[in-house]
């Protein structure tokens, strides 16, 4: 009889949820890992830049995996799921957002929070590119925005994209196509013929 | 594959080839919108690296703990214990030892068939040679007996009387309490005793005796029948002369003998 360390590292992520289902703390930790700073990102794009809020919504997240891991399919990819979660969480607060916004008095909810933990000299360097982006992208529809902050900043695949927010391939290719020429087309002044 | 992005962030629009040229203008139709697009991937690619290095609060961290211990309590106990996994002892089939015992029983009994096998066909072989041997001898009298049987049948209906008087009489117990019986006379004609005993022909016998006993000699086939009773295991080559050998004993004398046999 051997005995012998488990491997978390080289166990998958649904193995992972596997063994945290079953109690397995180390395995929690490792996919907390995992998908922590991605999650958090994500979150904070899509919530206004609003780092508190994307706390929350990470740890909402990962509570709901703590209690219910059930939930989660098995035969579908964790990376996939974990991220339809957080869109659809997102797309419940844009509606809690949308009915305080007929309430509110009269601030604009979509304007971006700053973050206490930003770095000021970073942003020296690209503030005039990042605001512009910024602004640019906030201004597309939430179902462009959402696909290409996956494909470009979470680094899903078109396939995964597709799977986490239960849509075609075909239909995150045209909307990834939108938001791109869209941004090119709002930014074009970054590009080298305008600065000349 | 690549990508779209990758073709633009690598290439200039110079350089692209008809398939990729027809790649890019699904999301830039000329030069001018391909160059833009390039220009926000390469200044997209500076905002990626920033937004990467958000990490989650380390409270956010310890509540999750809190939570998950709360749900797992017994196993969150000791969670910061060396996970250790019983690793159990996985033998392939073909290395247990009973499974490596009956291989090597079968095996042996996969070659040590054929010869028995072939030993048994050396017996029976040797079994048949000796069968041969032995069946001229007990055929012919198997079928002499047959023919015997019915000839027999026949003249032992007529003779039975004739027999049992001529043995009284060859027997000279006249005064013998029991009533003879066809038994008794086969005994007395067992000529083999003679044979054995007293080297006498059957012939001479035959003679010797009441009339019953000439006819019953005279036919073919109850002189085989005859032969046959008296060498069951085959007519011995001395008996083909026996015609030819006189007895030197007399019939009173044999009979006495019979007698004092009994």
């Amino acid at each position: 009889m051997k005995l012998i360390r488990k491997e978390y590292q080289s166990m998958t992520d649904e193995q992972l949820v596997i063994a945290m289902a079953g109690g397995d703390k180390p395995a929690f930790d490792n996919l907390y890992n995992r998908y922590s700073g991605a999650l958090i990102s994500y979150f904070m794009r899509m919530l206004w830049r609003d780092r508190e809020k994307a706390e929350d919504f990470l740890h909402d997240l990962f509570t709901k995996l703590i209690h219910r891991p059930e939930l989660f399919d098995t035969n579908r990819s964790f990376k996939t799921w974990v991220y339809s979660v957080a869109s659809n969480m997102c797309k419940n607060e844009y509606k809690k957002q949308e009915i305080r916004k007929n309430t509110s008095n009269g601030l604009d909810s979509s304007y971006p929070v700053a973050d206490p933990n930003k770095n000021t000299l970073n942003e020296v360097h690209h503030s005039h590119f990042k605001s512009r982006f910024n602004e640019q992208i906030l201004e597309l529809d939430v179902k462009h925005r959402e696909v290409f902050e996956m494909r470009h900043f979470d680094g899903l695949s078109m396939k995964e994209i597709a799977e986490a927010l239960e849509i075609s391939e075909g239909t995150v290719k045209s909307r990834l196509f939108y938001a791109t020429k869209y941004l090119a087309q709002g930014l074009k002044e970054f590009s080298p013929e305008q600065t000349i | 594959m690549r990508s779209i992005e990758d073709i633009i962030l690598e290439k200039k629009y110079d350089e692209l080839s008809t398939e990729e040229l027809l790649l890019v203008n699904e999301l830039a139709e000329n030069e001018e919108e391909f160059n833009q697009m390039k220009q926000l991937f390469d200044n997209m690619s500076i905002e990626f690296d920033s937004v990467g290095t958000v990490e989650a609060s380390i409270e956010t961290k310890s509540s999750l703990d809190s939570i998950f211990a709360a749900k797992h309590p017994v196993i969150a106990n000791d969670w910061k214990k060396e996970e250790v996994v019983e690793e159990v002892k996985v033998i392939a089939f073909y290395n247990r030892s009973w499974v490596r015992v009956a291989a090597i029983l079968l095996l042996f009994l996969g070659v040590s068939i054929p010869f028995l096998k072939n030993s048994d066909e050396i017996i029976s072989d040797s079994a048949i040679q000796q069968a041969k041997l032995e069946t001229p001898a007990e055929t012919t009298h198997a079928k002499a007996k047959n023919t015997v049987a019915t000839t027999e049948d026949l003249a032992s209906a007529k003779t039975d009387e004739k027999k049992y008087a001529s043995a009284e009489t060859l027997s000279g117990d006249k005064d013998q309490s029991e009533p003879s019986i066809p038994g008794k006379v086969v005994q007395i004609n067992d000529v083999s005793l003679y044979d054995k005993r007293m080297n006498v022909s059957k012939t001479a016998l035959t003679y010797q005796f009441s009339a019953p006993i000439t006819t019953f000699g005279s036919s073919t086939a109850t002189a085989a029948g005859l032969a046959s009773d008296l060498y069951p295991n085959g007519k011995p080559l001395e008996a083909e002369n026996k015609s030819s050998i006189t007895s030197e004993v007399s019939a009173a004398d044999m009979l006495d003998w019979i007698q004092a046999a009994y």
